[in-house]
């Protein structure tokens, strides 16, 4: 039998899990802030969320959307804080990564090592010995480890728990919520009872970890700080005083980390996304961006109430355009195609076979909702402009005026966004006219949007006015690849 | 000066499907409204005609931030075939539109 | 509520807890089932030691008395929150013609409802049983002196953990963190 102690990988583990951990808790926090609601049903029904964490009303009298319901949270609490969606997401996925590395290397080593069964129980008899343990500790006294282990019956099987359970579940419920597997794999998002679904399990996650991370210091203080600090740092009980100033080390490090994550995102945040976005992007790239769409929901499930995000241009020509239902709208398509091309609704309309789609909307702040989009496959106008070879983006420029439309955003300026052609040809990239049976209503997007439902929603651009073909997006805006980009620091492709 | 009942020039667009934001305004209603566009305007801005056609309305007052609660939008479309930009619209408040009884 | 914590000086007290205003759940009968599942087990663990189950093979009368009563409150305590509100003996369009104030204090206390009557109830029921086990381990009961600094004893754990449950979830409805059957959360935006 393989000697249940403290090698040098899992301490080293402990150690990089407390950091990673309490990274992802704080960012996670930053993340639920955007839209501090929970819900069940993949509708995101207003009002109909089981849990808020705001103070925030929103009028009835006048079109709101999910920005203004936005909260900003304390820098304690979130990483970085105060309304920094962009930073949380790239502090989020950055430490996913390492952390999922940081957990196979932890099982391998588990496994190959035979440590394992520090954590896996050796017989069924461990249940009613935790039971024991459970009626000891509620009689204020310590139950004994379980012979030749170190940890007692209970303590293995939370453990067992934590890292066996709820920490993939937090990955699985984590994936489920990004954009590209949901419309791959439809099915894998209802496994969790959908997008909302998965938010709420992913929340109680979060609130398993807290609990745990309360129980387990609790623990270590109650059965010896010192010693099992030493067992922690030396894999030995000695040289208390050397543990213990190292812990001490190792925290005001871990704490260092917390706090130059934080400045640096508030202080310097363009830097954040570049450095981050760059890693994080490949790994898009290389586990998401394959994933093309493949979702048919049925009527019955589309959401009554389709959330937005967004105000309508408030301009009078969009207003005079909307009352004459947009016949003096055109899109203009340009840019590096041989044949740049202007479009009414009308020819739009009676370009090709029209294509619905139903499918589940994913906000980049959490929020969703199913809807039925219809219009003609983006690949269809691709084919008559014929892009020349250089070009490898499209920029989809719209009629709405951020500084003018929509107060509650970061900045100002004309909204667009930019894809990379390759999504062109993704099989449900489609520019809408039509919502749910209906002409595209105007706090959709009306007359026409961008439908590329492998990305979160910001990447849809709405109230579109013309389509440009380009070869590189340094030189447009801040040179992110879009408003959001610019502005707010999220990636330019956002399969999750 | 004519108005439109409920069938449409070819110039009142090809709504083939009706916008769901619109609303059908009823002769009365339509009345009101050119009552207006003569008092503010006199004639169409970009040729100066003076014949138009009324469309529907557009609510504003729920989606655009900058407008009031009772604002709408009234589409005209100026019935001179060489006008520059025949699709216009006036903002009204909804007083301003409605049915004037006859003074007797 | 609010009007309360602000004459008593809690509200001030209590500002640091105004994150309170930040955390707000839906789920009125899960709030009640939440509420209703410790009162059982106090009363459950009550009626237990009644039959026998007690730390000590013998006990004076008015310790049975009060697991009793305890556990009858309890009890109570579940049905009213279950029950809901009812407006009581008095019809509130007959109070209204006529009558003044007084009228309306009537209705008033009639329009309480057995909602409030059974959370409360449950509350007094948790802080007596948990005033009650203090007792017995510290200054000590008549009679029992045997229980005094006998804090191992895992059901007695239990049983006070459950009460201060129960406590911290009345205190979460009457500060509108969660809501109760039969009320019901106002929240379409």
């Amino acid at each position: 039998m393989v000697q249940l102690d403290y090698p040098a990988w899992l301490r080293i583990e402990h150690w990089v899990n407390v950091l990673f951990v309490t990274l992802l808790i704080r960012s996670g926090i930053e993340i639920l802030g955007t839209h501090p609601k929970l819900y069940w049903r993949n509708d995101s029904k207003p009002g109909t969320e089981w849990a808020r964490f705001t103070r925030k009303t929103m009028p009835t009298d006048k079109l709101y959307d999910t920005l203004d319901e936005e909260e900003s949270y304390s820098s304690i609490v979130s990483l970085p804080g105060h309304k920094n969606l962009g930073m949380g997401r790239h502090w989020h996925f950055i430490t996913v990564m390492g952390w999922i590395l940081t957990g196979i290397a932890y099982y391998t080593l588990l496994f190959v090592t035979g440590q394992w069964h520090r954590y896996i129980p050796y017989s069924w008899s461990i249940f009613p010995q935790a039971w024991n343990d459970i009626l000891t500790y509620l009689s204020f006294k310590l139950p004994s480890p379980l012979p030749g282990e170190p940890l007692d019956a209970i303590q293995k099987l939370t453990y067992a728990s934590v890292i066996f359970i709820l920490a993939p579940l937090e990955i699985l419920t984590g994936a489920a919520q990004s954009p590209a597997v949901e419309a791959r794999f439809p099915w894998y998002v209802r496994l969790w009872g959908g997008r909302q679904g998965a938010r709420s399990l992913h929340f109680f996650g979060l609130l398993a970890f807290l609990g745990f991370i309360a129980v387990h210091l609790m623990m270590v203080g109650l059965w010896g700080w010192p010693q099992l600090n030493a067992l922690m740092i030396f894999g030995h009980v000695r040289h208390l005083g050397w543990a213990l100033a190292a812990s001490l080390v190792i925290i005001a490090a871990i704490v260092l980390v917390h706090v130059a994550a934080t400045v640096w995102s508030l202080r310097s945040p363009r830097t954040v996304q570049r450095a981050l976005g760059f890693v994080i992007s490949r790994g898009r790239r290389l586990f998401l961006r394959p994933l093309a769409s493949r979702q048919s929901y049925s009527s019955s499930q589309l959401s009554a109430e389709h959330r937005v995000n967004g105000k309508p241009p408030d301009s009078d020509d969009y207003k005079v355009m909307a009352v004459h239902n947009f016949i003096d709208w055109k899109l203009e398509v340009g840019g590096l195609v041989e044949n740049p091309m202007t479009f009414t609704l009308a020819d739009l309309r009676e370009l090709g076979e029209r294509q619905t789609q139903r499918v589940l909307h994913n906000c980049v702040q959490g929020w969703s909702s199913i809807g039925e989009w219809g219009g003609v496959p983006f690949r269809d106008v691709v084919d008559i402009v014929k892009p020349l070879p250089q070009a490898r983006h499209v920029c989809f420029l719209t009629m709405q005026d951020t500084g003018r439309d929509e107060p509650s955003a970061n900045g100002s300026g004309q909204f667009y966004e930019i894809i990379d052609l390759q999504l062109a040809y993704y099989p449900q990239c489609l520019l809408a006219y039509e919502m749910n049976g209906r002409p595209l209503p105007i706090k959709h997007g009306a007359p026409l949007r961008l439908r590329i439902e492998n990305q979160v929603g910001f990447k849809m651009a709405k109230w579109i006015e013309r389509i440009e073909f380009i070869s590189g997006y340094q030189g447009i805006g801040e040179g992110m690849g879009g408003w959001r980009e610019d502005n707010v620091y999220y990636d330019k492709d956002v399969e999750i | 000066m004519t108005t439109v009942g409920s069938g449409s020039a070819a110039r009142l667009g090809a709504a083939d499907t009706v916008r769901p934001e619109l609303t059908v305004l009823t002769d009365e209603q339509k009345h009101g409204v050119l009552r207006e566009v003569r008092r503010r305007y006199g004639g169409c801005r970009y040729c100066g005609g003076e014949e138009f056609l009324v469309g529907d309305a557009l609510y504003l007052g729920f989606l655009f931030l900058s407008e009031d609660t009772d604002a709408y939008m009234v589409a005209l479309i100026c019935t001179n075939l060489a006008c520059s930009a025949p699709h216009t619209g006036i903002r009204l408040h909804r007083s301003e539109f409605q049915e004037e009884s006859p003074v007797s | 509520m609010s009007t309360v914590l602000r004459w008593t000086g809690l509200g001030k007290l209590l500002s640091f807890y105004r994150f309170y205003r930040y955390f707000s759940f839906n789920g009125p009968r899960l709030t009640t089932a939440l509420g209703i599942v410790p009162l059982l087990g106090i009363a459950a663990i009550r009626l237990y030691w009644l039959a026998g189950g007690f730390l000590l093979p013998a006990y004076p009368a008015y310790l049975a008395a009060y697991f009793a009563l305890l556990a009858t409150a309890a009890l109570l305590a579940v049905v009213g929150m279950v029950l809901g509100r009812r407006p009581g003996l008095v019809q509130t369009g007959w109070a209204r013609i006529g009558w003044t104030r007084i009228g309306w204090a009537r209705i008033g206390w009639a329009r309480i409802g057995w909602t409030q009557i059974g959370w409360t109830l449950g509350s007094l029921v948790s802080a007596a049983s948990i005033a009650m086990y203090l007792a017995s381990r510290t200054v000590g009961l008549p009679g029992l002196p045997q229980l005094v600094g006998r804090w191992d004893y895992a059901l007695g754990t239990f049983a006070i953990a459950l009460a201060a449950l129960f406590v911290a979830l009345h205190f979460s409805v009457l500060t509108g963190m969660t809501v109760a059957y039969p009320h019901r959360r106002q929240w379409h935006d």
